[in-house]
């Protein structure tokens, strides 16, 4: 009963013509999201290239400076695009496109293209295939879904199904499979050969991976319709007219994918609040000046630095020490500076943590923030992959900073401070190189997203099977 | 009819209205939303305002602290330290930052947004250049949706509610065969629709205007309330009447045409969906295409470019410029090393560099205005966009007032630059009345023409569409058969 029911669901569904024009527009508009993806990824690849190979040469010919000035200059390292960007760009419009590593202090992404593009500041954008699908693919299933039982009710064949001694559960379920094929069939075509096309184009050493990440996103985008399908379908059981069931599908989806995301970021917003850039950064200022705990700040810490190398060096006053002091005192500021901003990024990070877990919370409720979440996680373009790359330049900053102090301490005597290096040390240094994680580490930060998912489709088709199997006409 | 028998008309529906409870659920759904995204602006708005206020403290605090500090050492009770001596002019002025704010905006706590556009708080000194590069703090999935706030909830959930509450106003009765006995009495359709779709306009704008006011005056400590942001308020008012205007009209111009009310409420969801979603998004990439955005790859390089050619040019830039200060670069008096490079090459680097980069600073900006313009003239195709740009205008988003707030900037630091240039290039000791008449920075508002022709723009774009619309549906009405 089930296949039967399913081929009729989809030959009655392929003989209306509105749903064909609605299947027709969202097919034409995940194939323009597609084609805007591409292009921008590209431009974006190009623009990387070159942006990282001119930072690199500006570096090396900045010229004659001395080596902490060159490190106050810094370079800027940007994070590459994966090729599963095309499908979902994610947290990038809202990141910043590169971070400045200079002298000091650790610095954050900045400058990112939401600020610069008022369009952006201005129109709230579904202009991705990924939220083609899970947004207005979402809408689909939910009123397909919405219709699917109700409109039987109304026109009798409910009656007549029941009168002939079938089951609504199979019934229904034949329904859900009939009713998820053309669902599918708008995207499915569509996301397969993008996903081919992007493993294919992918560099040969990232092919399996973005073939694991593309299986990913297809398997939650899919367990994701399925479930808004479910939901329909069971509000298509409960209700007494089309026009309420289409009223309640409509409400769930305002709930769900208009209010849900901006209400959940606003209330772990009111719990754990954000703590704010300049507060931030002065309280690091503050304790870097202070110290914490049993360290004492950097103005008592120099005077003991002072004395102890004096002492290791056997000399009384710091002129006559036979290294740069001034290169001692910058690694010294430097190390203390990273253990200040260590530990305020370690209670950051316990904060975003908390935040974090809010949000799997409220996924709970509303399965469209896991599904977003997992598809960006897929995709390379959530915070966990942003936070990694950051950690990364993190580390490179440092070791740059610390290669030049180093030359002060060396090449200088005492205390004298000026002095000029050139581009035979600004060519010394590395270049930054960054391997994004695999999609094995991904899954492992995104399986709560993934577990919901799943649990929301378990749970559609099993409270479906339920509902249906009561059935009256 | 006579007047009188409408405001009967007008009573029966409002006591039909409200026994709906379904009306009273949405209603009531309706304005918890809008107070917490009142509470979320109120909130924003103040925690902004502690920022600023503690930063001018803390400004302030450091000023007197020198001050404290230079009559101590004048009158032989305390020594300067070496990095901390207040008669140098390159430590006293050159370093530190001076906290500036823009003139408040009318109705800041309609958005949520930490800084909408303009930042709330820029530093500035004698060697900064404000490049603003809006660092990305914290995780960007608690903003990529943008915040719950009072703009999200009028724009876009406003016409949502305006179509739950209208979408059936007459085609349900068209359904259930009744419209053909209230037309066989002597109250014509048109007037029976106006007089439903009067209670619901008067109930949405009631519950909006009374949450959005009650903000307004009565929360304390939120910038922008009082006296001087009413005329603000009005024209936002005025913007709302127009916003939901055009949404009743529209669902009285789809109830005189539809036969029954899911087909409706399908209709008006599509237009929704039109107007808010998609038609802002292809005026969006139609904006973006006629001013495309800045590219910030192109900028930073161009930023490090200029820095390193100054730099190769270094000795040049000091000759010239105490050349033109006729002051002798490399006397005695100009200190150690460290006094030394602040004077002769940082501080004219400084300088050299604002000079070139003041043109590329400002094309970013413009980039911005031509974008929003190109919006604002889109704005007359979707009344959603309409809204946004007037909500996010008054609530401080526009890019004309960042522009605007920028260019006082830069005329303060010209100010504040030529207030010590002579004590740091000529190694003057700084005095206590150096420190006590510095000068400060006024935050002016708009120009006032510039800033109320846009705004008027905006509603005329809002009374247009609702204009236009309302007399088609007036029509439509007048010919709808039962």
């Amino acid at each position: 009963m089930i296949l039967a029911s399913a081929r009729r669901e989809i030959v009655l569904q392929w003989r209306d013509g509105r749903i064909g024009a609605v299947s027709l527009a969202l097919a034409a508009a995940c194939l323009a999201t597609l084609f805007m993806g591409w292009f921008s990824y590209q431009d974006y690849q190009h623009d990387y290239a070159h942006f990282t190979q001119e930072i690199r040469d500006q570096w090396v010919g900045q010229g004659q400076r001395h080596p902490h000035r060159a490190a106050h200059y810094g370079v800027y390292v940007s994070k590459p695009a994966s090729p599963l960007s095309v499908l979902e760009p994610g947290l990038a419009p809202a990141t910043g496109q590169a971070i400045w590593l200079n002298a000091h202090d650790r610095t954050t992404y900045s400058n990112p293209p939401a600020h610069d593009d008022i369009v952006a500041y201005t129109v709230m954008s579904m202009a991705s295939p990924a939220a083609i699908v899970t947004v207005l693919g979402g809408l689909f299933a939910l009123t397909l879904g919405a219709l699917g039982i109700v409109r039987e009710r109304e026109d009798g064949v409910l009656r007549q199904i029941i009168a002939q001694g079938g089951r609504g559960s199979n019934w229904a379920l034949g329904k859900l499979a009939g009713l998820s094929c053309v669902v599918a069939a708008p995207f499915l075509p569509i996301l397969l050969l993008a996903g081919l096309f992007l493993v294919l184009t992918a560099e040969p050493s990232l092919r399996l991976d973005t073939a694991m990440r593309f299986a990913g996103f297809l398997a939650v985008n899919t367990g994701f319709l399925l479930a808004m399908l479910c939901v329909g379908l069971i509000v298509s059981c409960l209700a007494k007219t089309a026009r309420s069931a289409l009223l309640i599908a409509f409400s769930v989806w305002i709930a769900v994918f208009i209010i849900a995301p901006r209400g959940t970021s606003a209330w772990i917003e009111a719990v754990h609040p954000t703590v704010d850039w300049e507060a931030f950064q002065a309280e690091i200022t503050a304790t870097f000046n202070a110290g914490y705990d049993d360290r004492p700040g950097y103005g008592d810490q120099l005077a003991a630095l002072e004395r102890e190398t004096m002492a290791a060096y056997g000399v009384e006053r710091l002129e006559d020490l036979p290294v740069g002091f001034s290169g001692i005192r910058m690694m010294h500021m430097s190390d203390w500076s990273s253990e200040v901003s260590d530990r305020a990024y370690g209670q950051m990070r316990a904060l975003w943590n908390r935040q974090s877990r809010l949000r799997r919370l409220a996924s709970l409720v509303f399965p469209y923030l896991a599904v977003r979440s997992a598809s960006q996680n897929m995709a390379g373009t959530d915070w966990s992959h942003f936070r990694v790359f950051s950690e990364a330049a993190e580390a490179h900053r440092r070791n740059i900073v610390r290669q030049l102090d180093e030359v002060i301490k060396d090449e200088l005597r005492g205390e004298v401070w000026e002095m000029d290096s050139d581009a035979s040390l600004w060519s010394q240094t590395e270049p930054f190189s960054y391997q994004s994680p695999g999609a094995l580490w991904a899954i492992t930060q995104s399986w709560p997203a993934f577990l919901v998912v799943l649990l929301w489709a378990a749970a559609g088709v099993l409270a479906l099977r339920h509902t249906a199997g009561r059935l009256a006409p | 009819m006579t007047t009188v028998a409408f405001s009967r008309l007008l009573h029966k529906e409002r006591f039909t209205f409200f026994r709906d409870k379904t009306n009273i659920a949405v209603l009531a759904l309706f304005a918890l939303c809008l107070a917490v995204a009142a509470w979320n602006g109120a909130r924003n708005a103040s925690l902004a305002q502690a920022v600023t206020t503690a930063a001018q403290a803390a400004d302030a605090n450091a000023f007197a602290a020198k001050v404290t500090l230079l009559r101590e050492i004048n009158a032989g009770e305390a020594e300067p330290g070496r990095w901390n001596d207040p008669r140098k002019a390159h430590q006293g002025v050159l370093h530190p930052k001076r906290p500036l704010t823009p003139w408040p905006a009318e109705m800041r706590f309609l958005s949520a947004e930490a800084d909408p556009l303009t930042p709330t708080l820029i530093e500035v000194g004698m060697a900064t250049r404000h490049t603003n590069p809006d660092p990305v703090f914290g995780d960007p999935s608690q903003r990529l949706d943008g915040p719950f706030d009072l703009i999200f909830v009028v724009v876009w959930l406003a016409p949502l509610i305006v179509i739950l509450l209208s979408y059936d106003v007459l085609a349900r009765d068209r359904e259930l065969g009744q419209a053909r006995i209230l037309a066989s009495q002597n109250t014509s359709l048109r007037r029976i629709v106006l007089a439903r779709l009067t209670v619901r306009f008067v109930s949405v704008v009631l519950v909006v205007s009374g949450i959005v006011f009650s903000t307004f005056v009565v929360l304390p400590g939120v910038p922008g309330a009082g006296m001087a942001s009413l005329a603000g308020g009005a024209v936002w008012l005025l913007g709302l009447l127009l916003f939901l205007g055009f949404w009743f009209s529209l669902a009285a111009l789809v109830n005189a045409r539809s036969r029954n009310a899911a087909t409706a409420g399908q209709t008006l969801l599509a237009v929704w969906a039109g107007l808010t979603l998609v038609l802002p998004l292809l005026i969006g990439v139609g904006a973006k295409l006629a001013s495309p955005p800045i590219d910030r790859f192109e900028t930073i390089l161009e930023y490090r470019a200029l820095s390193n050619e100054l730099n190769h040019y270094r000795e040049r830039i000091t000759r010239e410029f105490f050349s033109a200060a006729s002051v002798d670069a490399s006397r005695e008096e100009l200190g150690d090393e460290y006094s030394q490079y602040f004077v002769t090459v940082f501080y004219p680097m400084q300088l050299a560099f604002d000079d070139k980069y003041r043109a590329m600073g400002a094309s970013v900006e413009r980039q911005r205005i031509k974008q929003t313009q190109t919006l604002r003239i889109g704005a007359f195709a979707s009344p959603s966009l309409a809204m946004k740009l007037l909500s996010d205008d008054l609530a401080g988003g526009a890019p004309e007032r960042r522009q605007w707030f920028l260019h006082n900037v830069d005329v303060y630091q010209d100010r504040w630059r030529a207030a010590f240039d002579r004590k740091l290039t000529e190694v003057l000791p700084m005095t206590i009345e150096d420190y006590e008449t510095r000068p400060e920075f006024v935050s002016e508002p708009e120009p006032f023409w510039g800033r109320w022709i846009r705004i008027v723009g905006l509603l005329a774009a809002l009374g247009l569409a609702a204009g236009l619309v309302t007399i088609v549906a007036w029509r439509a009405l007048k010919q709808a058969a039962p």
